[in-house]
């Protein structure tokens, strides 16, 4: 690894850098929120000022999207195969063809202040699968700032489960460390090294040979994920040198979560599915998997920033000179859909929810510097990995608005004149029957999201099916609401430099 | 199972980038009035736009009936016009019937609003005294005359120094009309960027639209609910005309009778018939 290369490797904001460094950093993190902005009002100026071309590029980001949407479904179409495909295979006796006793699983579940019930789902889960416990090594990472709750909880699961792995270790990631943040990266950073220290260098087990799993405390394996996940380890060309993404499904509590958390939920699993078959755009995303040499070579995640799930890609990708993938595995983890005491609290929670996930926006800043600071990456892979980051914020952020609300603006503002064209006439209609077009899509998204729905429990209505099918007519509302509002509200807060906290997203069961 | 293959990834995107090349610019030329013709010839087409505000109206274009009204759409857009010159015609039963010979020009729509009144309006009279049921103390209702506070509205509506006012420039929505010697001109005075479209003809925009009848206008009001319609009176009864004189501007009786007067206050139209009022719901 080259030490240049290293130089900029942990920065979270362009505070942390001075003069001309910071200067360029500060202009990277403008850049999301003014292409955004830039967008949203051009449009409302263009509108008044000169609504003929507006309406011409209304039809045409119109036709776009149309047209995106079609291509991504057959993205999203041959996942949902191909996923179903690797849930069906029989990994045992794939992995039983390779030599594969050597490699350890070091699975780091961090909570904060989850309930005992959230905690045991997600270990017995790591008990239930088909994997050698004596090759699982289970890290219950803990905040010291959880209270005396969630000690309890640690030695509740210490005294039940302790004995079931190789190894159980209990962590307390100690609160206020300078230089940190309070949040999920500075912790399993925490408990990666605790684990080095407690259990690897006790155990004397070669880092290439350990593969971590960076879970969230809802997180459930499903049952042949680690057979899966060390297959795909073992085959991978380079396996330090790319990270394993599953495709996470939050429905672990699906059947109790109201239509538009559903919705949310079904579409953050969707988005996922579609990039797994575009594994160059494709970075690490909640839980994931990666060899512990690599992650030590770069001292862990970062601590000083949100988005620590997708950061690690970019770290690895900026150490090794951007000779670093994601390994889309297709194979699912479960994890909790939103879902509170109250319907508005569970309102409030997605969209906490989507902005944490949208301040991964803090990331472009981080590539682009890191992209014009690296000489040795190659230039058109700059390029491209650049874009493809900036013009999946900027469609996050406007593409719902432009379809939906703004496609109607020309009418509204492009006065008499521009009123009595035939253009005006014909523009609502015609962005009406894309939307409509486009809507056709939503079946196959009801098909693959009813088929992957864990069974039904007893105490839910038989008739509870039919509106997972219905629900999806919500979409529009959600993608505008939990998608584009707090993905601009991500964007703004990081043009003018008022940096977001982590949020805990709360897990409550029925 | 492998993940989509390159090839394919390439071939789904370099299909998507040929349609997308394909159908945006027809997307838009279709939009903007463009048609393809029998003979394979693309044209330059126009619409009308007529708002009607009933549903259950037929809409004829050149004698052909092309739309109904409905519930929801109370208006006709017809499209793919060449250019040219149509007659449209308005019909519900019950009410006067519209029409209006229009100019149609291409990638453009010209609009128009019906001016439909019911060939027999209601006129409810408006009594000095009105009628209440009043509980006596022997539980049984008797009818009591009050005195009814509209008529002495009404009358001082009508009373002499308020006439000069019936005739005087009414400004609405920067509209104005005024009496010139019995004939009603309505200029815009707002920009020139907004002047309503039944001034125009196409580019060709007219600077004031007169309003005239035989027996000379007297007091006169913009229709209630209304910018594009004049309420009158004349001395051979109450009328109500469109101001768009694009063609043959359409005029229609309210109440035809010698003498009667007119004022709107308030929205509502009154109508004096000698010694009696009358408001009437058009």
């Amino acid at each position: 690894m080259n030490q240049q290369s290293l130089r900029y490797l942990k920065i979270g904001k362009a505070t942390d850098l001075t003069g001309n460094d910071r200067k360029l950093y500060r202009a990277f993190e403008i850049l999301p929120g003014f292409l955004s902005w830039g967008t949203i009002l051009g449009t409302i100026i263009l509108s008044i000022w000169a609504p003929v071309a507006a309406a011409y590029f209304i039809i045409a980001f119109d036709t776009y999207w149309l047209l995106k949407t079609g291509y991504l479904s057959l993205h999203l179409r041959h996942n949902w195969k191909r996923t179903k495909y690797n849930i069906s295979l029989n990994w045992r006796e794939m992995l039983e063809k390779l030599k594969h006793e050597h490699v350890y699983h070091l699975i780091i579940l961090p909570f904060y202040n989850e309930t005992r019930e959230v905690v045991e789902t997600s270990i017995k889960a790591l008990l239930e699968v088909d994997y050698d416990k004596s090759k699982m090594l289970v890290v219950l990472a803990g905040e010291e700032s959880g209270g005396e709750e969630a000690c309890q909880t640690a030695d509740y699961i210490e005294k039940k489960y302790g004995q079931k792995f190789n190894k159980l270790l209990i962590t307390w990631h100690p609160a206020g460390l300078v230089g940190e943040m309070a949040g999920k990266g500075s912790n399993i950073a925490f408990a990666a090294e605790e684990a080095r220290k407690k259990i690897l260098t006790p155990l004397n087990l070669p880092y290439e040979n350990v593969v971590v799993s960076a879970f969230d405390i809802d997180t459930v394996a499903y049952k042949d994920y680690f057979l899966c996940l060390t297959w795909y380890f073992l085959t991978a060309p380079e396996p330090h040198k790319t990270s394993f993404q599953p495709v996470p499904f939050y429905n672990n509590n699906i059947w109790y979560a109201p239509a538009f958390s559903r919705v949310a939920a079904g579409s953050s699993t969707f988005w996922q599915m579609m990039q797994q078959e575009r594994p160059e755009k494709l970075a690490t995303f909640s839980s994931h998997s990666v060899s512990f040499k690599s992650l030590h070579e770069i001292g862990y995640w970062q601590k000083n920033m949100v988005s620590e799930d997708s950061r690690i890609f970019w770290n690895l990708f900026i150490a090794h000179d951007g000779n670093y993938a994601v390994t889309p595995i297709s194979y699912p983890v479960s994890m909790d859909a939103n879902l509170a005491p109250t319907f508005w609290q569970t309102t409030k929670n997605i969209y906490k929810q989507h902005r944490r996930w949208a301040w991964g926006v803090e990331n472009i800043p981080y590539i682009l510097f890191n992209l014009v600071k690296n000489k040795r990456i190659n230039p058109w892979l700059k390029i491209r990995s650049a874009f493809v980051q900036i013009e999946g914020f900027w469609s996050l952020a406007t593409n719902p608005l432009l379809i939906f609300m703004l496609g109607w603006l020309p009418v509204i503002l492009g006065g008499n004149h521009f009123n009595q064209t035939v253009l005006s006439y014909n523009l609502p209609s015609l962005t009406r029957s894309m939307m409509v077009v486009a809507m056709f899509g939503l079946i196959l998204t009801a098909m693959i999201f009813v088929s992957f729905l864990p069974e039904r429990p007893k105490n839910v209505k038989p008739t509870s099916k039919i509106f997972m099918i219905l629900q999806w007519i919500l979409i529009p509302f959600t993608i505008t609401v939990f998608g584009a509002i707090p993905g601009l509200d991500a964007q703004t807060r990081l043009m003018f430099g008022k940096y977001m906290g982590f949020w805990v997203t709360p897990k409550y069961r029925k | 199972m492998q993940p989509l293959s390159r090839k394919k990834r390439l071939s789904y995107l370099v299909l998507s980038c040929l349609l997308f090349v394909i159908l945006a610019p027809s997307a838009i030329l279709y939009a903007k009035g463009y048609r393809l013709t029998n003979s394979l010839q693309i044209t330059r087409t126009g619409g009308l736009y007529v708002s009607v505000g009933l549903s259950g109206a037929q809409v004829y274009l050149d004698g052909v009936l092309v739309k109904e009204t409905g519930r929801f759409q109370k208006g006709a857009l017809i499209q793919n016009l060449k250019p040219g010159t149509y007659t449209i015609r308005v019909e519900k039963k019950e009410l006067y019937s519209w029409e209006k010979t229009l100019p149609v020009f291409r990638e453009t729509v010209t609009d128009a609003q019906t001016l439909m009144l019911p060939k027999e309006p209601e006129m409810i009279e408006i009594l000095a005294k009105k009628e209440t049921p009043k509980e006596s103390s022997t539980s049984t209702k008797t009818i009591v005359a009050e005195k009814n506070p509209q008529y002495d509205l009404v009358v001082e509506l009508f009373a002499p120094k308020k006439t000069a006012s019936s005739t005087e420039e009414k400004i609405i929505n920067k509209l104005s009309a005024e009496n010139k010697d019995g004939k009603i001109v309505v200029t815009w005075l707002g920009e020139e960027s907004s002047r309503p479209s039944f001034f125009c003809l196409g580019e060709n925009c007219q600077e004031e639209i007169l309003i005239s009848s035989k027996s000379g206008i007297g007091s006169f009001y913009f229709m209630p609910g209304r910018d594009d319609l004049i309420i009158f009176q004349t001395r051979n009864g109450i009328y109500v005309s469109e101001i768009d004189n694009r063609s043959e501007q359409n005029i229609q009786p309210v109440w035809e009778k010698w003498g009667l007067e007119l004022r709107v206050s308030d929205n509502t139209i009154y109508i004096k018939d000698g010694k009696k009022y009358y408001t009437v719901s058009l």
